[in-house]
């Protein structure tokens, strides 16, 4: 179920939070838990099964680990914890990945054909969050199952982060504050995120489409594709991570943010600080600091830079333009590092800016390419390979189309609007604007659901 | 103002238009069908254990919460509104305005397309008609994208090289052509056809080409005052309703339209369908894959034969003084392979009459 729906806005939601409000305390896990396995299940019935297998491995290898702490049994659990979760996660998502790479160096083995549980990559790195963090003393082992599941599969981010790590949330999970100040914050949060996602990913996602369908491709249309495609992967992502952080505020959670205006970034380093931060601090915590991190040698901190990126390139999807995704920012990052890190510091903001952001653009360019062919003829196509004109009338004509929706696009990716409330919300007007300002969003956001616009789910292969 | 005040300020009317749209939403009754989209607007599915475990529970569920959404319509106006006025689009679901006319981006012109329709086309003519000493007419008809994309800078298809490519291709056919004998005046503002009663230059054109005479006093007749075509409804822009006219003589009031599918005999204008899903199919009731208009008036035996799409029901009642019997043939309905079993050879005129959209199509044309 997206939450950019009408079944989720106007008959999930007002069902869970009736039910969520009416019972005590002690049956509000259960009733998160519940209504999660429905959401998780909307789509893919079959799946709850593996959710319920995950969840059941993850408690009671946490049990287990607790409960063995300090002894070589806590490790061996921990062990089977971290080969059954990835194993889980590596057949649902790599296997074909896998067999297609075996099959062209020679084998001929058929195609498993697996389909990717919506999810899975984001609730199996939460699973191992908490295991490890009870391994490591970060965390006590969780003795209701119906918190652990609740924590697992707790609807706001299931299918779209952020990753919430169990030593986070450990404390909400037993006692958590409700309140008006909360909830009013939270549907602010909600209201903002779905109209990110519905207002502006959304209408930035057909001009990806015409552009795919165009029959009259040129530099132009590609540079407008990719900055189209940053824009609408940044909304619709942050808008999904506010969402489910007022969700959470409305559950009473205090989930962490997971974007920062990334944009705005001076280096390829501070972009990752500002983007999918709860995914960039899983990877630092659990595999590039327990590699060495950057307190090694330089050619062991290389490796370890190489190491996290080219998972975080597999873990966005099992195709080769991910892994050099990944590869790319562990070269860029790398040279940060090494040689431009110093006299970047140096240059004026935009002279910085500026051709971080066309990195930027080429990333996302290689990120959204179906195919290696394809990634090399969108990125030659920036750089006016390939014979392409520089303008088209077709190009020129969604130019003008989509051009202010850009411009609000870019405007809303940087800290401008939010500043600018911040200055407006010490004027007693604020507090009339700001209730007929979220209406007239909730409204708008109803009339593109209502009106069936274009409504893509970006995270299937994550 | 303390925090607590400041909250409920800003989650009250939140709270209060999602409790009652959230209400509105599961008390409403379910409607059947939207005028303006032309469509039967989804059902609530059956809660049955198969279906909810294939997951088709839970898609026709959103089909179903989505096209039963209370204030529908205000609420696609609204969208539309926001696309067009605010986020400044130039279309709105592909429809634009220009010239204070709505019009759709066609597809881009695809000459391998047009040249298997063609194909398809010559194929019909020359093994069923050919042999009984038939004679063949071609006209393409200019939809309002041709009046209007190129001049307003607006995407879609090359006119140009489309309307080469079907007079190249065409050859077993006279070529006719329409495009100086009609503007963007002559067609609805809210919808993709021509007005019948601003069609007769064109008309006559058919007819010269044809050598019948068509000549005839109509009168005009108002159907509706209030006709919102289809582009209106699609889009669901702003636009003015607009009358619709059609156009009767002795000579049409006394012939006859007999529909195969339906085995029905009614006359040119179906004016119950004036107030059905789509006005236009007041014009011989609307899309049919075969009918046959017979002209008691004339006496010359003569029969025309049109291959035709929609835009043919409004433009054939006027080519009918000059025949006895005119049979209509929607190709995209009916396949060529029955052409000898309902429609035998015998030397009838036959005029393909088309529009752009049905020839830069992958198979549309049976």
């Amino acid at each position: 179920m997206l939450f950019s729906s009408i079944p989720f806005a106007y008959y999930f939601l007002p069902a869970v939070l009736v039910l969520y409000f009416l019972v005590p305390f002690r049956f509000k896990n259960a009733v998160l838990l519940a209504f999660s396995l429905v959401f998780y299940g909307w789509g893919e019935p079959v799946y709850l099964i593996l959710m319920t297998l995950s969840i059941l491995m993850g408690w009671v290898f946490g049990l287990l680990i607790g409960k063995y702490r300090g002894t070589k049994r806590a490790k061996l659990f921990l062990t089977a914890s971290v080969v059954t979760s990835l194993g889980l996660l590596g057949w649902f998502k790599y296997a074909d990945f896998a067999v297609e790479n075996l099959n062209a160096l020679g084998l001929n083995l058929a195609l498993p054909r697996v389909a990717l549980p919506i999810g899975i990559s984001f609730y199996t790195f939460q699973i191992l969050s908490y295991t490890i963090d009870v391994y490591r003393g970060n965390a006590e082992s969780q003795k209701s199952l119906v918190n652990f599941g609740a924590y697992v599969s707790m609807f706001p981010q299931l299918i779209a982060g952020p990753i919430v790590r169990y030593a986070d949330v450990a404390r909400q999970l037993e006692s958590r504050e409700h309140s008006v100040e909360k909830a009013s914050l939270g549907v602010r949060r909600f209201v903002i995120g779905l109209a990110k996602k519905v207002l502006i990913a959304n209408q930035l996602g057909q001009l990806i489409e015409l552009y795919r369908a165009s029959s009259q491709p040129s530099v132009l249309f590609v540079w407008m594709y990719a900055a189209a495609f940053a824009l609408q992967i940044y909304f619709d992502f942050s808008g999904y991570s506010y969402m489910a952080i007022g969700l959470g505020k409305i559950f009473g959670f205090d989930l962490l943010e997971n974007f920062n205006y990334p944009f705005i970034s001076r280096s390829i380093s501070e972009f990752w600080r500002r983007w999918h931060m709860s995914l960039g601090g899983w990877f630092r915590d659990y595999v590039y600091i327990p590699l060495g991190g950057n307190r090694v040698k330089p050619l062991r901190y290389v490796f370890n830079v190489l190491a996290v990126w080219a998972l975080t390139g597999l873990w966005h999807g099992a195709a080769w333009n991910f892994v050099l995704w990944g590869l790319l920012f562990a070269a860029l990052l790398t040279a940060e590092k090494f040689l431009l890190g110093k006299a970047m510091a140096k240059l004026p903001g935009w002279l910085v800016r500026v051709p971080i952001l066309v990195v930027l653009l080429i990333s996302f360019v290689l990120f959204n390419a179906s195919s290696l062919s394809q990634a090399a003829a969108d990125v030659g196509g920036m750089l006016g390979l390939g014979g392409l004109p520089a303008v088209s009338a077709e190009s020129l004509y969604y130019l003008r189309s989509y051009g202010l929706l850009l411009v609000m696009a870019v405007v809303g990716a940087t800290p401008l609007v939010k500043n600018l409330a911040l200055r407006l919300e010490k004027g007693k007007a604020f507090a009339i604007l700001e209730p007929v300002v979220l209406c007239a969003l909730l409204l708008a956001v109803t009339a593109f659901l209502v009106g069936g616009s274009f409504n893509p789910f970006l995270y299937f292969r994550f | 103002m303390n925090a607590k005040k400041t909250a409920y300020l800003r989650l009250l009317p939140v709270a209060i238009l999602f409790c009652g749209l959230c209400l509105f939403a599961w008390l409403k009754p379910a409607d059947d069908f939207s005028l303006t989209e032309r469509r039967p607007l989804a059902q609530m599915p059956e809660l049955k254990g198969d279906e909810v475990l294939s997951g088709d529970f839970m898609t026709d569920f959103e089909d179903y919460a989505t096209d039963q959404f209370p204030l529908r319509e205000p609420f696609r106006k609204l969208k539309s509104f926001i696309q067009f006025n605010l986020l400044g689009q130039k279309d709105v679901n592909d429809i634009y305005i220009a010239q204070g006319s709505a019009a759709k981006i066609e597809d881009p012109f695809n000459e391998k397309w047009v040249q298997q329709n063609a194909q398809k086309l010559q194929a019909v003519f020359e093994s069923h008609f050919q042999a009984g000493g038939s004679k063949a007419f071609f006209a393409l008809i200019p939809d309002k994208g041709f009046y209007l994309a190129d001049k307003y800078g607006y995407p879609g298809m090359d006119h140009k090289a489309m309307w080469e490519a079907v007079e190249q291709n065409t050859g077993f056919a006279q070529w006719i052509d329409l495009t100086g004998r009609l503007d963007i005046t002559d067609y609805y503002t809210t919808d993709s056809h021509w007005r019948q009663e601003c069609i007769g230059e064109a008309a006559q054109a058919l007819a010269d080409a044809l050598g019948v005479d068509i000549s005839q006093v109509y009168t005009e007749n108002l159907a509706r005052e209030d006709f919102a075509g289809v582009y209106a409804g699609q889009s669901a822009l702003p636009l003015p309703a607009e009358p619709m006219y059609y156009l009767t003589s002795e000579v049409l009031n006394g012939a006859t339209v007999f529909d195969f599918e339906t085995n029905k005999t009614t006359g040119i204008y179906d004016l119950e369908e004036l107030w059905g899903r789509d006005p236009y199919d007041l014009f011989l009731s609307g899309a049919a894959a075969l009918q046959v208009i017979e002209n008691p008036a004339c006496d010359t035996g003569r029969e025309l034969v049109i291959f035709r799409d929609s835009f043919g029901s409004s433009m054939a009642p006027l080519l009918v003084p000059g025949y006895s019997k005119v049979t209509l043939v929607d190709l995209r309905y009916f396949s060529s392979m029955l052409l000898p079993q309902f429609v035998p050879a015998q030397g009838q005129d036959v005029l393909f009459l088309l529009s752009p959209g049905i020839l830069n199509s992958v198979n549309l044309i049976k």
